[in-house]
């Protein structure tokens, strides 16, 4: 009977569950109840709304892409989330968003929102500042929406402050520049008006200069004009000769190295063998030698032969002699040849050079004949050049200055007069969720279910590892090596079985009393199940002042920070209307001459 | 049960008409048992522990009897000292069942004697009780025939102890044992002794040195391992041969119904089959 029992069978893991399967059942139907009891009475149900700010760039327009940046729209916004999130923040827009959906919070109600509301309100921003994304979650779907709605529209409003507040800082910071160049140019002209005064050359001095710019014929000068605009081309002709000698020294340089690269040519044996011509004849004359040498080891001198060899020897041997002389003075002289030539040109370029010195030396001479009588001039003369280049130098300033807060103006003028409309951030309104963020039960239910056979499993092993009684006659023989001889089956499990049968067989109304039972259970847990079970909302829409979401105009968003008309004024700023855009544009400045030379 | 000559069968049936084949075999005398012991009609057995023979409980106490008769064919020993190593393993239940197993061939002579005085349970499992007891028996106070019961329709003698637990002391002295148990050997031709413990008390080991051998009954998913080998130690040191082991309460660990369509002949086969 017990045969073949020693290796572990597949059968023998079941058997492991099914010989503890009250247990197994137990742990599984135990876990699968603490998931049904999380999922269904632990986990709480929420509503989240969401919406989305949309900071497009599609309407720039006209305007140039510095005016409006998204960089600037994600700075604005990260600093109008941090101040918003703040709990007296939260707790007016919770506030005021339950007054204005009619729904009742309780105290305790509101301060779990506040203080959980930089939690439950998500913001995510777009790296290129072009959309942020916004989500608000709360136990009710009305005041869920009612709430992100006012945060959408407490933050585009702040950002709006801000970015005026940031355009007026800009045009007054430029303002206050202008004041002070103003006064600096005041003060140059001031300047240039007293030394008119004081000398009445200067007038002629400073029309020489305005002449001097303007490149008039020196003829018809007067001479002091003369004077200084000679010195002027001696010291402008110096300067030039100066470039030419320089040139003229680095030419004289450069054919000196390269006759030091052109080496003297010294005739030498191995250039004239070079000339094929001769390359050959010698090239014969050693076949001859080699033949003549063979000619006397087998005979006489006196064999026609030799004496015939010995003829072409001596012909080609006068031949080699003559060519060698000849060609050597021809490679020789055409070798030289380019040295000659470069010398010559080392020669005539110093001697160009001496006279070019010469010649500087005199101008040289000329100049401080000038120079003396221009020192003899009066002083004035240079004191109103620096004055008069001072003050051009501020006018010109200031004109840029000008120009700087005119675009600053006109920036902020569209800015604040298209606030939301034009570029600005926008936003659909808020819409009220419809769906639940119901927990999600089926996954927890199977969860709970797989973790139940897991744990089933592992407890069911645990018992049976610690177990160390005896399971069968397998145990038996493997243990005490003794024969086995009978196995009795436990005979209360056999009959409880046979009567179970027959109890069944005999009274079938009880087996439907049980099915009957087991179905109304059934449909108790399923009904509870569906009851529980999350659905659509019907749809439901916020009241008509919460449901914009964003701000059109500055007043609005100021009075939604409550604040006071003198600030307002400020902000909104009678300014722009100062500087117009018409005469801004015609101010623009060119190199304009001082008030003191358009005289 | 092994099939011997049919001519010798028939040479036997010829020389002693009246003795069945297998009562020659087994060596049984034939005087009939009637005549010697106290002799009632039938047990009123105890119905927690009997089996119904037409089920597979019965047909494994069946099977443990074709191995037991089968020292006695080869060997010639046919007293069993039944134990276990702790108590509560059902050796009672195993005793009673296992001389019906034996008495349902009629021409055997069977005999179950209760030697555990601690806890006795053979008078209580078969509801009858003898003029003497074992232990006036063994004391030599008294005659075996007197302790004896005979059933017809069982078919099997029950021997029982009078005394009440714990007045008896030392009364398995080797000598008396010997004496006893050659008095029953020449009575009947399977003796089945139910005993004590093995570690608990020494009774099994006595009777186990001056028998053929002790058979351990071992309790499915009760017993520990450690217990059984304990036991098979004390014996071997005790002198005893283990004969054998016999499983007893084993559960069936497949779902009952499946168990009852598929497993109930011999649900053990599906275990054990041939790979």
């Amino acid at each position: 009977m017990a045969a073949n029992g020693n290796s572990t069978d597949f059968r023998d893991y079941v058997r492991v569950i099914f010989a503890r399967g009250w247990w197994f059942g137990l742990v599984t139907l135990g876990t699968l109840g603490l998931a049904f009891f999380y999922s269904f009475y632990v986990s709480t149900a929420g509503y989240t709304a969401r919406n989305e700010i949309t900071v497009s760039d599609r309407n720039y327009g006209s305007l140039p892409k510095d005016i409006v940046r998204g960089s600037d729209w994600i700075r604005r916004t990260t600093r109008a989330e941090l101040d918003l999130k703040r709990s007296v923040n939260a707790r007016s827009i919770i506030t005021e968003a339950a007054g204005a959906t009619g729904k009742k919070l309780s105290e305790a109600d509101a301060a779990s929102m506040v203080d959980s509301f930089s939690d439950d309100l998500k913001v995510v921003q777009s790296k290129e500042g072009s959309f942020i994304k916004l989500s608000y979650s709360a136990a009710d779907r009305k005041l869920a929406a009612a709430v992100l709605s006012l945060f959408i529209k407490r933050m585009i409003a702040s950002c709006v402050i801000m970015q005026v507040q940031e355009l007026n800082a800009e045009v007054e910071t430029l303002l206050s520049l202008k004041e002070r160049l103003s006064d600096e140019v005041a003060a140059a002209e001031k300047k240039l008006d007293e030394m008119k005064t004081v000398a009445p050359e200067l007038r002629l001095t400073a029309t020489t200069m305005a002449l001097l710019r303007s490149g008039k014929d020196i003829a018809t000068m007067p001479s002091t004009e003369q004077a200084v605009a000679v010195f002027l081309e001696l010291q402008r002709d110096i300067i030039m000769l100066d470039g030419e000698i320089a040139d003229t020294g680095e030419q004289i340089e450069t054919t000196k190295r390269e006759i030091a690269a052109e080496p003297e040519v010294v005739p030498t044996r191995r250039k004239v063998e070079a000339i094929p011509a001769v390359a050959e004849a010698v090239k014969k004359r050693d076949a001859l030698r080699l033949r003549m040498a063979q000619l006397l080891a087998n005979s006489t001198a006196e064999h026609p032969l030799v004496k015939q060899t010995q003829a072409e020897l001596k012909s080609l041997d006068a031949f080699l002699s003559t060519a060698a002389t000849q060609s050597t003075v021809e490679v020789v002289l055409e070798a030289n040849q380019k040295r000659g030539g470069l010398q010559e040109k080392a020669a005539a370029l110093t001697s160009n050079l001496a006279g070019l010195q010469q010649r500087r030396a005199k101008m040289v001479e000329s100049a401080e004949k000038w120079r003396e009588k221009l020192n003899a001039m009066p002083a004035d003369l240079r004191i109103v050049r620096d004055a008069t280049l001072d003050y051009e130098k501020k006018t010109n300033n200031l004109s840029l200055v000008t120009d700087k807060l005119v675009q600053a103006q006109i920036k902020r003028s569209l800015e604040i007069d298209q606030v939301g409309t034009y570029y600005g951030p926008t936003c659909d309104p808020t819409e009220v969720p419809e769906k639940s963020d119901r927990p999600k039960h089926a996954l927890h239910l199977v969860f709970g279910f797989i973790l139940g056979i897991v744990a089933g499993v592992f407890v069911v092993y645990a018992m049976e590892f610690t177990d160390h009684s005896v399971k069968d006659q397998r145990d038996l023989r493997l243990y005490t090596k003794a024969a086995v001889l009978g196995v009795v089956s436990d005979y209360n499990q056999l009959k409880a079985v046979v009567t179970m049968t027959s109890t069944a067989r005999a009274a079938p109304a009880k087996k439907y009393l049980l099915a009957a039972v087991l179905v109304v259970l059934a449909a108790l847990l399923a009904w509870s199940v569906w009851e529980k079970w999350p659905r659509n909302q019907p749809k439901e829409t916020l009241p008509a002042a919460l449901s914009a979401s964003t701000v059109s105009t500055i007043e609005e968003a100021m009075k939604m920070y409550s604040t006071p008309a003198a600030d307002l004024e400020k902000y909104m700023g009678a300014e722009p209307a100062e500087v117009s855009l018409t005469p801004a544009v015609e101010s623009a400045p060119e190199e304009q001459p001082g008030p003191a030379l358009s005289e | 049960m092994a099939t011997f000559d049919v001519a010798f069968d028939q040479a036997v049936a010829k020389a002693a008409p009246g003795v069945s084949p297998s009562q020659q075999r087994m060596g049984a005398i034939t005087t009939p048992l009637e005549e010697v012991l106290h002799t009632v009609e039938k047990f009123d057995f105890d119905a927690t522990r009997l089996v119904v023979a037409a089920s597979i409980v019965g047909e494994q106490y069946r099977t443990l009897k074709t191995n037991l008769s089968r020292f006695k064919e080869m060997e010639g020993v046919g007293t069993f000292v039944f134990s276990s190593s702790v108590k509560e393993e059902g050796k009672t239940t195993v005793v009673v069942n296992a001389a019906r197993a034996f008495a349902r061939d009629r021409g055997v002579k069977v005999a179950v004697v209760d030697c555990d005085f601690k806890r006795p349970g053979i008078s209580a499992a078969c509801r009858v009780q003898g003029k003497a007891g074992i232990e006036e028996v063994l004391a030599n106070l008294a005659p075996l025939v007197d302790c004896g019961v005979y059933s017809k329709r069982d078919n099997f003698a029950v021997f029982t102890i009078k005394a009440r637990p714990g007045e008896t002391t030392e009364l398995l002295s080797p000598a008396a044992v010997e004496r006893v148990i050659m008095e029953l050997e020449s009575l009947f031709d399977v003796v089945l002794i139910d005993t004590s413990p093995v570690l608990s008390t020494a009774e099994p080991l006595v009777l186990g040195a001056h028998t053929g051998g002790v058979v351990l009954v071992v309790k499915a998913n009760s017993t520990q391992r450690e217990s059984v080998l304990y036991a098979q130690g004390r014996l071997e040191q005790a002198g005893c041969r283990l004969l054998g082991l016999v499983l007893n309460a084993r559960p069936s660990y497949v779902p009952r119904f499946w168990w009852l369509r598929k497993y109930d002949y011999f649900q053990d086969e599906y275990r054990y089959k041939a790979k």
